[in-house]
This record gives C-alpha cells, structure tokens and sequence, in this order.
C-alpha cells in the first residue's frame, strides 16, 4: 500500500511541472504501444527525470532510455550462425556428391569399348571352354561305350530334362548330360547346349546359376565374367588390344564441359560462403572436395562379389586412370571459381543492387580490403 | 520517420539532428541545440540486430532475384528470337516483316503482334527492374544474356568439336549455319525496337507517377493544416 501511494504521489507530482517540450517523433508506449507522438514531455520532481504520460494507459514512460540487456540477440546469433554451418555442410557433401556423380558418369562412358571388348572376349572363351568339356565328354562316354555309336542320347522333346545317371557319375566336373540338352560345368561357368527337334542346337551359358546375357542388346557390356577368367586371361587381353588407354572411349572427354561449369559455379559459391577466410584457405576446398569425390568414385568401384559384368570389369581397370583425370579438372575448375568468384559476386552485386541497399553487403569489398564503391550520379 | 530521442537536459526533441561520430569515442553524438548538451543516440542491440539481418537478407533475396529474373529474361528473349525465326523467315532465310504483321492468317498476325506486346513489357520490366542504372546498362544486360542463350547451342557445339578435335575421336553434333546465327541476330536487333520502346514508356510513366506522388504529398500536407488550423 505504501508503495502504491507513492507511485500516486509521483503522477501527482507530475502535473505540477511545467510544460516543456513535446515528442515529434515516434516512440511506442512500453503499456500499450501506443505512438506517443506530440504527448508533452516533463520533468518529474522526484528525481528531475524527463518523464511522459502515455494517453490511452496512463502509463508513464521514462523518456531517458538505456539498452535493455538481453540474452537473446547472442542466442539468435548462435542459432543462426549454427544453421549457417549446417548449411554449408550439406552443401559440401553435395558439391562433392556431384562430382562423383560426373567421374562416374565419365569412366563409364570412356569404359564402353573397353567393355565390349572385355565381354566378347570372354565369350569366346567361354565358347571355347564349353566346346572342349562336349569334346572330352564325348571322348569319355566313347571309352565307357565303345560299341554306341552316339553316346549322347538326343531326345525328341526339347525342353524335357531328364537326368543321365551314368554320365552323372562319370566325372564331378562334367555334369548334367541330359537328353536333348547337354550341361558342362567347368571353372564355375555352366554350358548347356540344348538340340531342338529340326537339328539345330543353341547354347546358353550360366555362371554360379546366374544365367549369362552374352548379347544384350547386341553388346557385350553385360557379359557376366568368371573370377577365373579375369585373374588369368584378362591381363594379357587387354596388353594384346593395345593397353588401356588404346581401349578408351574417348567421347568422355565431353564430360569436361558440365564438370567445368559445375565446379566453376560452386568455386564461386565457396569463394562468397567462405568470406570469413582468406583466399588461400579457401582454395583448400574445392581439393579437398575433389578429394572425397576421387575417394567415393574408387570405393564405389571397389566390388569384390563373385561376379561381374564385363562393364564392372572394364570400370574397375579405368577407374584408377580415368577417375583422378575428371576430379583433377574438376578442382582445377573450382579453384577457378575460387579465384574468380569474389569479384563475380562483387559485380552481380553492383549491377543488381541500388548504392543504398549495397551497404549491408559491403563485406564483399571489405573483406578483401577494397572499398565499397561511391555512386556514380547521373 | 526517426525515433524519439529526448534531451535529457532540456527535454527538446533530438530525433531530426543528424547523430556525428565523435572524434574521441566514435560514438554517435547529438549536440542538443537548446541547451549545447552532449547526449549519445544509443541503439538498441536488438533492434539493430535484427535490422541489420533484415537488410541483409533483403540485400541478398534482391541479388539472386534480380540475377534469377535477368536470367529468365534472357531466355524469354531467346524465345522470342526462336518464335520470330518461325513467323517472320520462310525456308529460304529471308524475312518477311510487313506480311507477317499484315497477315490473314491469324495464328502469324497474333504471334506478330505478340512478340511485340511482349516484348514491350520485358523492356519495361528490365528498365524498372534496373532503373539505378543509366538507360544502357539494362540494355547491354539484356542483349548480352539473350545473345548468350541464342548463340549456347552453337558455341557447345563448337567446343564439343574442338573437344572431339583435341582427344582424336568422331562425334556428332548439330551443324548451325554462320547464316542462322546471322538471321537470329537480325530478329535480336527487331525485337530490341519495342524493348526500347518499353524503356521509354517507363521514363514517361515514372516521370507523370513522380509528379502524381509529390501532388498526393502536398494534397495531405495541405489537408493537416487546415485540420490544425480548425482544432486551434
């Protein structure tokens, strides 16, 4: 009660004091907001502080006013400066997504020749492979029946498949010797050569039970390789089509193109995200985003399954050869960018925005110790 | 209008006197006419804050806005090239400007006028968009942007052959005439008459939309004083 009546005390001392001047200028009521504007300001006799009433609450507003210390401003701060570092973050891993995106897409395309050849080679040694075990299986079931003249039984019916015990248990490597289709194991690779009622016979090849698309679409890309044929007759096949390079597509280097504009623009972007280090550290970036794209391409092509498709097998070889060439044009790229983006910014900056509006994105100029430019009147 | 800032000596009102940086301190000092009292205009930290991250973030949606629409624009002009190359040239590459505007054909009468009409607007827009320019700037920007996009598929294909030449390989690529890129430039100079025009309309209109501003302003000026006048 006490307190109330001095609060009272001081309204009423309030009215006593001579009018002074008047607020001409905007100022909300800290009780109702509303714009003090014109209300008189007056100096209450307490304390002699410049004072005013509000009209609508009554209020009364301490005209002298201090900056209120507030925690928020330095957390807003850290929210957004932690969102800012998020951003960058993601957009670290999709600059780097994209070129690994571009080296893949590159080696497979410069891997075509190299796969077709990779694919029809193995299919004549496969072909080769399934001839010779239909020789030796002749050449056994010949020693177990010399009085039959045609050891291998052809059946009528084409697509029935009945089991020929006696070949069965001839041989552990050879089996499945079947009226009307013949399969032979050998070296994990399955051939199975099947004769239709007109005489003619077709072979299809399977590996580990995966059946094999030696032409697909009319290429070899998707020839399923054996393990054994690429330990042992891969290497000598590509040194006798000249080498690797000699077997590259090179319409790869088409590729050049998008990388160089994509690792140009996002030089650009890191030179301006980057504004709070220098030039020289941010040119650290795009090679280290080069760097986890090189890093992602090879871990990629690193397949250790059973099998392979003879594009798999071709990508393996190029990966080490093609891979370093795109991500090392495309940090070249970004380096570019890096160097040139500032400046880039700067005049998008200039073009685009009045003299006025160019202040708060004055750091572009300050950073690198320029100056903002004054405005050229017309 | 500023915000309020009193004298805490004589009370007068400060908020119209430009604060100075003083010599000292750097801070931003009011010397109080009435009675040549020091006082510094604080800021307060959260309101310039937020201020100051609001200009920014203006600052920068108008950069990439600005550039987005130069962009767009560029394209849209392109297309207008693409559109006049279909309605104005025959087969033979040449131009037929007056019987396409004069056409019975409905569909080449309207797409004539079209690209005018629009064309007018996109001079419009780009001369408001840039109006803190001098009158070439948006027109160097705009001619550039749309040369750039008429001329892509022709300087791709180049490097795609340059490319093709370097690595020793064969590709396949559109062969464009020098002729055609000729002609396009042509159509790009026709269609710059209404862009031109649109720059013009919009220093006719600013200068009648300036002149109807300042009249509303001294219309409301005069309106509160003759209210003052009666409440006295």
């Amino acid at each position: 009660m006490e307190s109330e009546n001095t609060t009272n005390d001081s309204f009423k001392g309030t009215r006593n004091v001579e009018h002074h001047e008047q607020i001409r200028a905007d100022r909300a009521c800290i009780g109702c907001g509303f714009n003090l504007f014109g209300q008189p300001v007056v100096k209450e006799e307490h304390y002699n502080l410049a004072i005013t009433r509000c009209p609508e609450c009554g209020e009364v507003a301490a005209i002298q006013s201090y900056p209120t210390m507030s925690h928020w401003v330095n957390r807003f701060r850290v929210i957004l400066g932690a969102g800012w570092v998020v951003s960058l973050l993601v957009a670290f891993a999709i600059n780097s997504l994209i070129i690994m995106g571009l080296s893949f897409g590159s080696i497979d395309i410069a891997s075509e020749k190299l796969s077709e050849e990779i694919g029809f080679a193995h299919s004549r040694w496969v072909e080769a492979q399934s001839l010779a075990a239909i020789e030796e299986q002749k050449r056994v079931k010949d020693s177990m029946n010399p009085v039959e003249s045609d050891p291998v039984v052809i059946n009528p019916e084409p697509d029935t498949t009945v089991e020929d015990p006696e070949v069965a248990t001839i041989d552990p490597v050879l089996q499945n010797v079947v009226s009307g289709s013949v399969s032979t194991t050998i070296n994990g690779i399955t051939t199975t050569v099947t004769t239709e009622s007109d005489g003619s016979t077709t072979t299809s090849t399977s590996i580990n039970g995966v059946q094999t698309g030696s032409l697909m679409g009319g290429s070899y890309r998707w020839t399923t390789i054996s393990n054994n044929w690429i330990e042992n007759e891969l290497g000598p096949m590509i040194e006798e089509k000249g080498g690797l390079w000699a077997n590259v597509n090179r319409e790869f280097l088409i590729m050049l193109i998008p990388i160089s504009i994509v690792s140009t623009i996002a030089g650009i972007f890191w030179s301006v995200a980057l504004l709070g280090s220098r030039r020289r550290v941010a040119i650290i970036l795009p090679i280290v985003v080069s760097c986890i794209a090189l890093v992602l391409v090879v871990s990629t092509s690193m397949d250790n399954s059973m099998m392979s498709y003879a594009s798999e097998v071709a990508r393996d070889h190029l990966v080490y050869v093609i891979g370093p060439l795109m991500v090392t044009s495309a940090a070249i790229f970004g380096l570019l960018g890096v160097f040139i983006g500032r400046s880039v910014a700067r005049f998008v900056v200039l073009v685009s925005l009045p003299p006025r509006s160019r202040v708060s994105l004055s750091i572009l100029w300050t950073r690198d110790g320029l100056e903002l430019p004054k405005p050229k009147y017309k | 209008m500023p915000k309020s800032h009193i004298c805490p000596t004589c009370l007068v009102e400060l908020a119209r006197i430009r604060a100075v940086p003083d010599p000292h301190y750097g801070l931003p000092v009011v010397v109080c006419p009435g009675c040549n009292a020091a006082c510094v205009r604080t800021k307060h930290p959260d309101r310039e804050f937020w201020r100051q991250y609001l200009r920014t973030n203006i600052a920068i949606r108008l950069v990439i806005g600005k550039f987005a629409m130069t962009l767009i624009m560029g394209l849209i002009l392109w297309g207008f090239v693409v559109w006049a190359e279909d309605i104005f040239v025959d087969f033979r590459g040449n131009l037929h400007l007056v019987e396409s505007f004069t056409a019975l054909d409905i569909n080449t009468a309207l797409g004539s006028w079209g690209i005018v009409l629009f064309s007018f607007i996109m001079g419009y827009s780009i001369r408001i968009m840039y109006a803190h320019h001098r009158f070439w700037v948006p027109l160097v920007i705009l001619v550039s942007v749309g040369a750039f996009f008429g001329t892509i598929d022709y300087s791709t294909s180049k490097l795609v052959e340059l490319i093709a030449l370097v690595g020793n390989f064969e590709t396949t690529t559109d062969n464009i005439t020098v002729n055609a890129l000729l002609i396009r430039g042509k159509l790009l100079m026709l269609i710059l008459i209404p862009i031109l025009l649109g720059f013009l309309a919009v220093r006719v209109l600013s200068g009648s939309m300036r002149k109807s501003q300042s009249n509303k302003f001294r219309r409301v000026l005069k309106k509160q004083r003759k209210r003052r006048a009666y409440e006295k």
